[in-house]
């Protein structure tokens, strides 16, 4: 080779270097933006109160770009812990697998359920303490992947609506998920749904009336088009029905009924104890229970941690897991001798709350106490405050450690 | 026309090479085994199977572009055949680009027999409607290990092969290691002589990680913005970056001693 | 006569790492080699013969001095159409077939077509591997894939060929077929430069031999100068005991029987001296015989002189 031509080389060497440089740059902030792992980060998250690393084992496949296989590997595990029942094993999966790929939808779906409904005593109660983390979590998930309409439909109609029994939040995330691209039409007609439950009773005849219009304007489009038949069908007699409701119920609030709530709590031994009441209401009516510490509060986490309070106890049983009357009357014996870890009893003070929310309560219940109860009241233990707009009642016992253990 | 025969020769024989057949199978039958891992949601099942699909070929591609690499010039100096050759009106320079395109040739032919595997299998899980995005994923695939293969050339030159894999293999590992080292060359409170480190790591060693684009892929909802754009600059930055380490793998093998 | 090949001050050193002193693997080759001729290149094993072919063939670059092929420099494009190489023990690609093989090589000529198909045929003829043609190389004997080294270096017609041990391995048929083939090339008026340490087969064939040992060039010459030049045996008969008595003090060696005396002198006036005692002593010259040396007997002297 010429020496002149080698001199040639060497520039265009020399020269090429700064364009690649350049390059690097441009590319550099278009990959921040939709490939997983941010820098260090990618390697460390906060779990709890302190900073974890990725374990090593996964960091060699994380490294030449295979976070996905890996996620999808793990993923895989965690599935066969789902199958032989091995629940405890799932919710650290998949905390790695979202932590490698913030993208997997279903693993958040499946992570947040676990947590919600899968951490439960000897009787099959949830962990109430769960529940939050639950919510941060599909939270994340909503964060990481906007405009996905299952995990906004999943915050709000699993988590909020089902567990949480907060209707507001319920109602925020249903419409979101409902008003996405990819959403399917059931989530329209949740909305009504969740509008009901809110009692916002107008406003949810109108989605209803929206969704009997989808339909029809699907149909007219492909009349052999059956999910645009089912939801104008579904639409139709759910919006019949709403009428027919509506007008039985609405003289409630001229004569509302005393219904005369009285509940107690009776301790059987250690960790064995009963709880009882009467309420001049129809059969199957739902009593929630509420039995936590003096000091519970379930406040947001900022960022997801399953490192839930071991000294906390939070006994919940709400809506379909409350006690059920018969004759007017409710009792139900609780034994959490084995379950001391979901159920610690480490306090001292503890509150007991007995309560009949009517906007929890099945229709056949709501056609005699009214969508927000304007067909009750009760001369000892009426609340209007604690959700407004509600006419609930509400009994607030104390107790204290020895009345339990 | 010199270049390519010296390419046509280069593939004939690395696609008769038994452990790039072994890889080529191994890898096609992890795709194939993706398949049969049952989930609850069918979304759940075409992420498996095209994180698996993507993964595997990159991982396959960046074993074969090795090992092809690191034996390019070195194998030819221990049979002789080199001698053979450059004794004949062949430039140095036409000999070794003749055996880059031979080892690219080799690689776009096993990257497109699993890609072919992969795209049925993707389509098949989706009732014969064959997803023809993948095709841009495989793509960065293939201009990655274009990059990859023009490093294992380089040291090639100058090295054995066994101290040219690692040395390969940690230029990948370093390359892939983007948003660290990006990370790592900012921020007020390090001094300059650990940015300017990490500065050169991010500059200077080729950036494999840019072409990590099967996160878009796997998850629809996930999106390149000015996507167009980001393929092109890949494209462009592997042919540039790949030019300089050819230049420089000239340069140096014109002045070797065989 | 042209020159084929031209060297002067040819050196090569290796610096090596953890050496102090470099390697010298070839020091101030000074060799003319003319065109037409066969050129043997000897030397033992490390003496610089592979060393001075790479450099020749600007596969390895002189640390010093140059080297001209036919004309232009070492390592010139063009004239590498012009010439061929045949390494020691070679080895091709072994998925290919004769056939394909010799296409390949064809091709670095740029010779296509039908040009290129009649070569080949050709070619696999003279070599006797006709018949072969299709099987891949990896089911080829050492010596098909020594025949198939000579078809490729034959395929661009070249003027100079460079042949480093053609027949090492072969059989000594192989061995008879290939001197026949090197010295069928100088009859078409190509030149051979041929590095051997089949010192039997360079001294059938070449005109011209170098010795190197050691990176440096010993001796240099025409092979019949360098192994005639020895003594001469002269035989007589007639002579009396007293005539031989006065040629034993003018002859190497004598010895004397059944009528007929031997005599040995060195080449030169030593030889007509004793010529003119025997006839002086009106003995009969019956025969003169230069003596001539094996080019391994010259070869191992040379090489024990040097290492004393």
């Amino acid at each position: 080779m010429k020496s002149s031509t080698r001199i040639i080389l060497v520039i265009v060497v020399l020269a090429l270097i700064p364009a690649v440089v350049k390059l690097q740059a441009l590319i550099d902030p278009q990959r921040a933006q939709f490939q997983p792992g941010k820098g260090v980060g990618s390697m460390i998250t906060q779990v709890g109160k302190s900073p974890v690393i990725l374990p090593s084992q996964f960091v060699a496949g994380t490294v030449i770009g295979l976070r996905e296989v890996v996620a999808g590997l793990l993923w895989v595990r965690a599935n066969d812990f789902f199958h032989s029942g091995n629940y405890e094993a799932i919710v650290p999966l998949t905390r790695i697998v979202t932590w490698l790929d913030p993208h997997q939808i279903d693993v958040y779906r499946v992570g947040a359920w676990h947590l919600a409904y899968n951490f439960t005593d000897t009787a099959q109660h949830a962990d109430r303490r769960y529940l939050i983390p639950a919510i941060t979590f599909e939270k994340e998930g909503v964060d990481n992947n906007p405009h996905v309409s299952d995990l906004e439909f999943d915050l709000g109609f699993v988590l909020y609506s089902m567990k949480a029994y907060q209707f507001d939040k319920a109602l925020y995330w249903t419409k979101r998920g409902a008003s996405e691209k990819d959403a399917m039409l059931p989530m329209h007609r949740q909305i009504a749904h969740a509008y009901e439950k809110c009692g916002r009773i107008e406003d949810a005849l109108k989605q209803w009336q929206h969704c009997i219009q989808e339909g029809q304007d699907l149909l007219k489009k492909d009349p052999k088009d059956f999910r645009a038949r089912d939801h104008y069908q579904v639409s139709k007699r759910n919006y019949d029905l709403m009428l027919v409701r509506k007008s039985l119920r609405e003289d409630l609030n001229k004569h509302p009924i005393d219904v005369g709530f009285e509940g107690g709590f009776k301790r059987l031994g250690p960790r064995r104890f009963k709880i009882s009441g009467k309420i001049n209401l129809p059969d199957a009516t739902r009593i929630n229970v509420q039995l936590a510490d003096d000091d519970y509060e379930e406040h947001d986490l900022s960022k997801f941690s399953w490192d839930v309070d071991p000294n906390e106890t939070a006994l919940y049983d709400l809506g379909i897991h409350g006690i059920f009357t018969e004759n007017g009357q409710f009792s139900r014996v609780w034994d959490v001798t084995k379950d001391t870890k979901q159920y610690p009893f480490k306090k001292d003070k503890y509150t007991l709350i007995l309560t009949f929310n009517p906007r929890m309560a099945p229709d056949f219940v709501q056609d005699n106490v009214g969508w927000s109860g304007e067909g009750i009241t009760d001369k000892k233990y009426l609340d209007t405050k604690t959700n407004p707009g509600v006419r609930m009642v509400r009994k607030v016992i104390h107790l204290e450690r020895k009345d339990i253990i | 026309m010199t270049i390519l025969t010296i390419a046509k020769t280069t593939l004939g024989e690395a696609l008769r090479k038994k452990i790039l057949n072994i890889f080529l199978l191994v890898a096609v039958a992890m795709i194939a085994f993706s398949v049969s891992f049952a989930f609850f949601s069918y979304r759940e099942e075409i992420t498996i199977i095209k994180s698996m699909g993507l993964g595997v070929i990159a991982i396959a591609g960046m074993f074969i572009a090795i090992v092809l690499g690191i034996n390019l010039v070195p194998a030819e100096i221990e049979r002789k055949t080199i001698y053979t050759i450059l004794s004949k009106p062949v430039r140095r320079h036409e000999f070794l680009l003749g055996k880059f395109l031979g080892s690219l040739l080799t690689i776009f032919v096993n990257i497109s027999l699993m890609s072919i595997i992969f795209i049925a299998l993707v389509a098949w899980k989706n009732q014969w409607h064959p997803e023809f995005a993948l095709l841009k994923g495989l793509l960065m695939i293939f201009f990655q290990l274009y990059l990859l293969s023009s490093v294992a050339l380089l040291f090639s030159v100058f090295t054995t092969p066994v101290v040219n894999f690692f040395l390969t293999t940690a230029v990948y590992i370093v390359g892939s290691l983007s948003d660290i080292t990006l990370a790592m060359s900012r921020g007020e409170e390090k001094n300059f002589i650990v940015k300017g480190f990490y500065w050169a790591l991010h500059n200077l060693v080729p950036q494999f990680a840019n072409f990590f684009t099967q996160n878009p892929l796997i998850h629809p909802e996930v999106v390149i913005r000015n996507e167009g754009i980001y393929y092109a600059q890949n494209i462009i930055y592997a042919i540039v970056y790949a030019a300089v380490l050819l230049i420089i793998a000239i340069l140096l093998f014109e002045r070797r001693d065989m | 006569m042209a020159i084929a090949v031209k060297t002067e001050g040819l050196t090569k050193n290796y610096r090596l790492l953890m050496h102090k002193d470099p390697v010298n693997a070839l020091t101030d080759l000074n060799i003319e080699v003319q065109e037409g001729e066969i050129f043997g290149f000897l030397g033992p094993n490390g003496a610089g013969k592979t060393t001075t072919i790479k450099m020749l063939l600007g596969l390895t670059y002189p640390t010093s001095g140059q080297a001209w092929i036919l004309g232009k420099p070492a390592g010139d494009i063009e004239v590498k159409r012009e010439i061929s190489y045949l390494p020691e023990s070679p080895y091709f690609y072994e998925y290919m077939s004769g056939t394909e093989l010799l296409r390949f090589y064809a091709n670095l000529f740029r010779i296509s077509g039908s040009a290129q198909k009649e070569k080949i045929e050709h070619l696999l003829k003279l070599v006797g591997l006709y018949n072969d043609r299709y099987k891949p190389l990896s089911q080829y004997s050492k010596g098909m894939l020594q025949r198939i080294g000579i078809a490729q270096a034959l395929v661009n017609d070249p003027k100079l060929l460079f042949f480093d041990e053609p027949t090492s391995g072969l059989d000594p048929i192989a061995h008879s077929e290939i001197r026949d083939l090197i010295l069928k090339l100088r009859e078409e008026g190509r030149t051979v430069f041929l590095s051997s340490h089949q010192l039997s087969d360079v001294e059938m064939v070449c005109d011209r031999v170098a010795i190197l040992n050691r990176g440096k060039l010993l001796k240099l010459g025409h092979l019949d100068e360098m192994l005639f030049g020895g003594s001469v045996e002269i035989t007589a008969s007639g002579l009396d005991a007293s005539a031989v008595e006065k040629i034993k003090t003018l002859a190497k060696s004598v010895a004397a029987g059944d009528g007929l005396v031997t005599m040995s002198q060195d080449e030169g006036e030593g030889v007509g001296k004793v010529i003119d005692a025997v006839r002086a002593a009106n003995g009969q010259i019956l025969s003169v015989i230069p003596q001539k040396r094996t080019l391994e007997g010259l070869f191992m002297e040379i090489i024990r002189e040097v290492n004393k």
